[in-house]
C-alpha cells in the first residue's frame, strides 16, 4: 500500500523532508533487534509505501537511491529548494521532479491561497499528484502536511485536500497539521487556521494535530536542545509520524506487517464527527542521554495511559493526580475522555506486553464498545535506535484545547472586524467567517459531548 | 423393462451423483426398501428429498453452493419440505398427511422425489452449473490450502457496552456506520488494486493461453506455474471434476432405466392403494400453503351468509311454486306480487348502478295491468295472462364497465364537438352581424359629413379597409 505525501507550504515541505529523512534513518539504523528476514521484509515494505524504487539498474549496478512518493508545493521556492538540497545532500534518498511553486506567496492570507492561488495552480497540482498515483501498484491513500497559520499552507492546503477528495472520492486523505504557537507572529494566524480547520474537516478522514507549543516543550525539556529551532521541531513532529506510520502488525491481520492508512483510520475515525487525532510517545530522549536509559515495558505503558488520562504531552510532569472517575465539584469529568486510540510497540519483547490498562471502558465514551475503542499494533523491530518505544494516537477531548483558544481569539477580532477586508478582497465573505466559526463550535461539542 | 441389474446400476449412479452434488448420502438398497414402503427407508429418505428441495431453492450457483450439514432431520424442515411441494403444485393428499415421526411412508417420499427430480430439472441443474476447477478463481483455490487464517483470531464478541440514551444509541449507529463506510472504501481500494494486478498478469502473458477462449493465461494458471507443487492438487481436482462429469454423461444416456423403475414403484403403489383398508393415516395438518389466517373465519362467514339469504327468499320461491302450480292467482295478490317484485328489481337495479353496471329497463317489459277479477292462466287471453309473456320481460342489457366508459366518452365527444361548432355559428354570425353595423355606422357618418361640410372627420386607418 503506497502512500503519497503531499508537502504543502514552508512548513508541510520542511516537515517532508524531515519525515521521509526519519524513515530512512530508522530503515538504516542499527542494531534492529530482529533477524535479517524479517529486517528485509520490514524494509521492503517501508520502501514501498513511502519510496519508488528504480527496476532499472544504472551501469554501475547500483539501483540507484529511492524517490519520495512526494509531491512538494509552495508559492515561494525558497523551502522547496532547501529540502530538495537536505534530500540530495543524503545521498540515500532523493525527491522525484514532481514540485510546483511559484514567485510570490501568499502572504500568509488564507484566502489568497485558497481563492487564488488554488484554482490557478490546481491543474498543475493535480497533474503531479496523477503522475505520482500512477507508479503506485497500490494506492493506499495520501497524507498531506501543512501548518495553519500561514498562507500557502493552509489556504492551498485547503484547496488542494477539498480537490484530492474531489479526484480521488475512495482514497484516504490524513492530514498533518502544525497548530501554530499561542503567541505567534503571523497576526492573522487565529483566522487562518480557523478557516482552513472548518474547510479540511469534511473532506480530509483525520486530522493529525501537533501544537508547536508541546513540541517545543518536547525539544527542551525531553531533549535538552537550548537554542530551538524549527528543524528540531520538525524532527519531533516526523518521529512522531514515522514511528505510528512505519509497517506493524494488527492482532488479526492476515497481511502480515503493513503500513494500512486505511486500517489505521477505520479504528481511529469511525465516527465522522470526530476526526482529530494527536500522538504521544514514548520514551523521548537525545541521542546521548538514550545509550544509558533503559525502560521496562509496564512502566512505558503505565506513563503512557496517565499521559493519554492527563492530556500531558509528555512523561514529564504528568499530573497523577488524575483519574478516570475524576470528577469536578460541578461533577463534570475532568480528565482526557477517549473516542478510540491505537498503540503502537516497537522494539525488543513487545509481543508478550500487556496493555488490557488501554482496554478500560472508563477511559472511553459510555456508549463506545470497548472492542473498537482500543487496537493495539506491534513491532519487534528496534525504531531509530530505540530499544523500546511506544507510541499512542488517541482520538479523544484534549485535541479541542486548542481549538477553543484559537476561535476566541479569532471571534475577538472578527468581532471589530479586524483584517477581514484583507480576505474579503480575495473573494471571501463574511458568510463564510461566521460559517467556520459555526462548523468549528459543532466540533467543539461533539468532542464535549464525549 | 430394464433388467434388475441395470436398474441397479442406474440407481447406485443416482444416488453417487446426488452424492456429489447435493452431499447427501443415500444407498441403492434404501431407495429399493421404499419402493416396498418399508419403515427404514423413511427416515433417509426425508433428508435426501429435503436435501434436494434445499439445493432447489438455493438461488447461489452452484460453485458457490454450500449443502447443509445437518445430523438429524427436525420437524420444521420436514414442515419446510412439504410447504414448498405444495407451492411448486405437489397437491397429493397422502404426502401432505405423512407423520414427521417417520413411522411410515416411504414410498410415497419415493414418489415425490421423482416428482421433484422431474418437475425442477434437478439433473439439469447440476449439468448446466458444473464449472471446471482450472476456471475458479485463484483466491478460492489458495483458501483451500490449510485452515484459514482467520481461524486463528478470536471471533468478535457481542458490543456489551450498554446504551442507555437514545442520543447514544444515535452516536453508535453513526460510528457503526462509519467503520463500515471506512472498510467499504477499503474493499474497494483493494478491488481495485486487484484489478490492476490482473491486467498487469493478463498484459504480460498475452498470446499464451490454456483456454480457447482466451489469449493469455489468468492468474491461476500463472501460480500454478511459478508453484510447481501446487500442480499436483489441482490435478487432483480435474480428475475429480472428470470422474464427476463422466457419473453425469452415464446419467444422460441410462435415465430413462430410472423412470422405468420409477413407473414400476408407481404401480405397485397404486395396485397395493386399491387393496389397502380405509385411510388409517394419523390426523396431520394437510395444507402447509400460507393461506391467510382469517380464511377459515371468511369462508364460514360466507358460507352463513348464503344460508341466511336462501333462508330469507325460501318462502318467496315456495310461492312461486305454489303459484305455478295452482296456476291462478288473485288479483290482489297479483298486485302485491307485482309490488314487491317491482321493489325487488329496483333495489337491484340500484345497487347494480351504484357498481357502475347500468341496465335498461324495457317498456314492453311491462307487466300489464290486470283486471280485479281473479284470472287464470287457462281462461285469459294473451294479453291479460299472468304468465309471463315473453315480451314483458323486462329487457335491459348490462353493460360492461369498459362499455359504459366508451359509450359516457363518445357522448361527451358529441356533447363537446356539436357545442363547438354552435359556438362557432354563433361567432360568425356576430362577426357578420358587426361588420354590417360597423358599415352602417360609417354610412351614416359620412352622410352626416356631407351634410355639414364645416365638420373635419379624419378616418381611422382600420376603416378605409371597410368597403363601403
Amino acid at each position: 500500500m503506497s502512500v503519497i505525501t503531499l508537502q504543502l507550504g514552508q512548513c508541510g515541505n520542511q516537515v517532508g523532508g524531515q519525515f521521509f529523512s526519519t524513515i530512512i534513518d530508522d530503515i538504516f539504523a542499527k542494531p534492529t533487534g530482529v533477524g535479517s528476514k524479517e529486517d528485509a521484509d520490514y524494509v521492503k515494505t517501508s520502501t514501498e509505501t513511502f519510496f519508488t524504487t528504480s527496476e532499472h539498474g544504472s551501469r554501475d549496478g547500483s539501483t540507484g537511491v529511492p524517490k519520495a512518493r512526494a509531491v512538494l508545493v509552495d508559492m515561494e521556492t525558497k523551502a522547496i529548494a532547501q529540502t530538495l538540497q537536505l534530500a540530495t545532500k543524503s545521498d540515500k534518498w532523493s525527491y522525484s521532479d514532481k514540485w510546483f511553486c511559484q514567485k510570490r506567496g501568499s502572504g500568509n492570507n488564507w484566502a489568497h491561497g485558497f481563492c487564488v492561488h488554488g484554482p490557478q495552480s490546481h491543474e498543475e497540482i493535480m497533474n503531479l499528484v496523477r503522475k505520482e498515483a500512477e507508479q503506485c501498484d497500490r494506492l493506499g491513500g495520501f497524507m498531506n502536511l501543512l501548518s495553519l497559520a500561514g498562507g500557502t499552507g493552509s489556504g492551498v492546503g485547503a484547496y488542494v485536500t477539498e480537490s484530492l477528495r474531489d479526484e480521488y472520492p475512495y482514497s484516504f486523505i490524513l492530514n498533518q497539521v502544525v497548530w501554530p504557537y499561542n503567541t505567534g507572529e503571523v497576526i492573522v494566524q487565529n483566522y487562518n487556521a480557523m478557516l482552513t480547520l472548518s474547510h479540511i474537516y469534511d473532506t480530509a478522514d483525520a486530522l493529525v494535530v501537533m501544537e508547536n507549543d508541546a513540541l517545543h516543550k518536547i525539544c527542551t525539556q525531553l531533549l535538552n536542545i537550548k537554542n530551538i529551532s524549527f528543524q528540531d521541531i520538525n524532527k519531533v513532529i516526523a518521529h512522531k509520524m514515522v514511528s505510528v506510520l512505519q509497517p506493524c502488525s494488527t492482532a488479526g491481520s492476515v497481511a502480515g506487517m503493513s503500513c494500512d492508512l486505511g486500517s489505521l483510520l477505520e479504528s481511529l475515525v469511525p465516527h465522522p464527527q470526530h476526526k482529530l487525532l494527536a500522538v504521544k510517545n514514548i520514551p523521548q530522549m537525545s541521542d546521548a542521554a538514550r545509550e544509558f536509559s533503559m525502560h521496562q515495558w509496564p512502566g512505558l505503558m503505565k506513563n503512557l495511559r496517565q499521559m493519554l488520562i492527563a492530556d500531558s504531552p509528555m512523561e514529564e510532569g504528568i499530573n497523577w493526580q488524575v483519574k478516570p472517575a475524576s470528577r469536578t465539584a460541578s461533577g463534570h469529568t475532568c480528565f482526557n475522555k477517549s473516542l478510540s486510540t491505537l498503540l503502537v510497540l516497537r522494539g525488543k519483547d513487545v509481543l508478550p506486553v500487556d496493555t488490557s490498562m488501554f482496554s478500560d471502558p472508563n477511559i472511553y465514551s459510555s456508549w463506545m464498545p470497548t472492542e473498537l475503542a482500543s487496537h493495539v499494533a506491534r513491532q519487534p523491530r528496534m525504531f531509530c535506535g530505540y530499544e523500546k518505544t511506544a507510541a499512542l494516537v488517541s482520538n479523544s477531548c484534549a485535541t479541542i484545547r486548542p481549538l477553543n483558544h484559537i476561535i476566541d481569539k479569532a471571534w475577538n477580532m472578527f468581532s471589530s472586524r479586524a483584517y477581514v477586508h484583507q480576505y474579503l478582497k480575495h473573494g471571501l465573505t463574511e458568510e463564510d467567517f461566521l460559517d467556520s466559526f459555526v462548523n468549528l463550535e459543532k466540533i467543539i461539542a461533539s468532542y464535549n459531548s464525549l | 423393462m430394464a433388467g434388475s441389474g441395470q436398474a441397479r446400476a442406474v440407481i447406485e449412479l443416482f444416488c453417487k451423483i446426488l452424492e456429489e452434488n447435493i452431499s447427501c448420502v443415500i444407498r441403492a438398497e434404501t431407495l429399493r426398501q421404499a419402493k416396498f414402503n418399508k419403515q427404514s427407508a423413511t427416515e433417509p429418505l426425508w433428508k435426501l428429498i429435503f436435501h434436494v428441495v434445499y439445493f432447489c431453492t438455493s438461488h447461489l450457483p452452484h460453485s458457490k453452493f454450500k449443502p447443509l450439514m445437518i445430523p438429524a432431520l427436525k420437524e420444521e424442515e420436514i414442515v419446510f419440505v412439504k410447504t414448498q411441494l405444495q407451492k411448486w403444485g405437489y397437491i397429493m393428499r397422502p404426502f401432505a398427511r405423512l407423520p414427521h415421526d417417520f413411522s411410515s411412508g416411504s414410498r410415497e417420499l419415493l414418489l415425490a422425489l421423482g416428482w421433484v427430480i422431474h418437475t425442477q430439472q434437478v439433473f439439469d441443474k447440476i449439468i448446466s452449473s458444473w464449472s471446471s476447477p482450472l476456471q475458479q478463481d485463484l483466491m478460492e483455490f489458495l483458501h483451500q490450502k490449510g485452515p484459514s487464517l482467520s481461524s486463528e483470531s478470536q471471533p468478535c464478541s457481542h458490543l456489551e457496552t450498554v446504551v442507555h440514551t437514545p442520543k447514544d444509541k444515535i452516536q453508535r449507529q453513526l460510528l457503526l456506520c462509519g467503520k463500515l463506510r471506512l472498510s467499504l472504501r477499503r474493499l474497494y481500494m483493494t478491488h481495485q488494486a486487484l484489478a490492476g494486478l490482473k491486467l498487469t498478469i493478463c498484459k504480460s502473458t498475452e498470446g499464451v493461453s490454456l483456454l480457447a477462449d482466451d489469449h493469455h493465461l489468468s492468474p491461476l494458471e500463472v501460480y500454478l506455474l511459478r508453484y510447481p507443487d501446487s500442480m499436483k492438487k489441482m490435478l487432483d481436482e480435474l480428475e475429480k471434476d472428470n470422474a464427476r462429469m463422466k457419473n453425469l454423461l452415464d446419467w444422460t444416456d441410462k435415465e430413462h432405466i430410472f423412470w422405468e423403475w420409477m413407473t414400476s414403484v408407481l404401480t405397485l403403489h397404486n395396485q397395493e392403494k386399491a387393496y389397502a383398508a380405509s385411510d388409517t393415516l394419523p390426523a396431520v395438518e394437510e395444507v402447509y400453503l400460507p393461506l391467510p389466517g382469517a380464511v377459515e373465519k371468511e369462508i364460514v362467514a360466507a358460507r352463513t351468509k348464503l344460508r341466511d339469504f336462501i333462508l330469507k327468499h325460501e318462502a318467496d320461491i315456495e310461492q312461486m311454486e305454489q303459484l305455478l302450480l295452482r296456476k291462478k292467482v288473485s288479483d290482489v295478490e297479483a298486485v302485491a306480487l307485482k309490488h314487491q317484485v317491482d321493489n325487488e328489481i329496483s333495489q337491484l337495479t340500484q345497487r347494480l348502478h351504484d357498481c357502475g353496471r347500468g341496465w335498461n329497463w324495457g317498456s314492453e317489459g311491462d307487466l300489464p295491468q290486470g283486471s280485479t277479477e281473479c284470472l287464470t292462466l287457462q281462461d285469459c287471453p294473451s294479453e291479460t295472462s299472468l304468465s309471463l309473456p315473453k315480451q314483458s320481460k323486462p329487457k335491459y342489457v348490462v353493460a360492461s364497465a369498459q362499455a359504459m366508459k366508451t359509450a359516457r366518452q363518445a357522448r361527451i365527444l358529441e356533447d363537446v364537438r356539436s357545442e363547438i361548432s354552435r359556438l362557432e355559428d354563433s361567432v360568425l354570425q356576430l362577426e357578420t352581424e358587426l361588420k354590417h353595423m360597423e358599415k352602417n355606422n360609417l354610412r351614416q357618418l359620412h352622410a352626416l359629413i356631407e351634410k355639414d361640410s364645416e365638420v373635419i372627420c379624419v378616418q381611422p386607418r382600420y376603416c378605409k379597409q371597410l368597403v363601403l
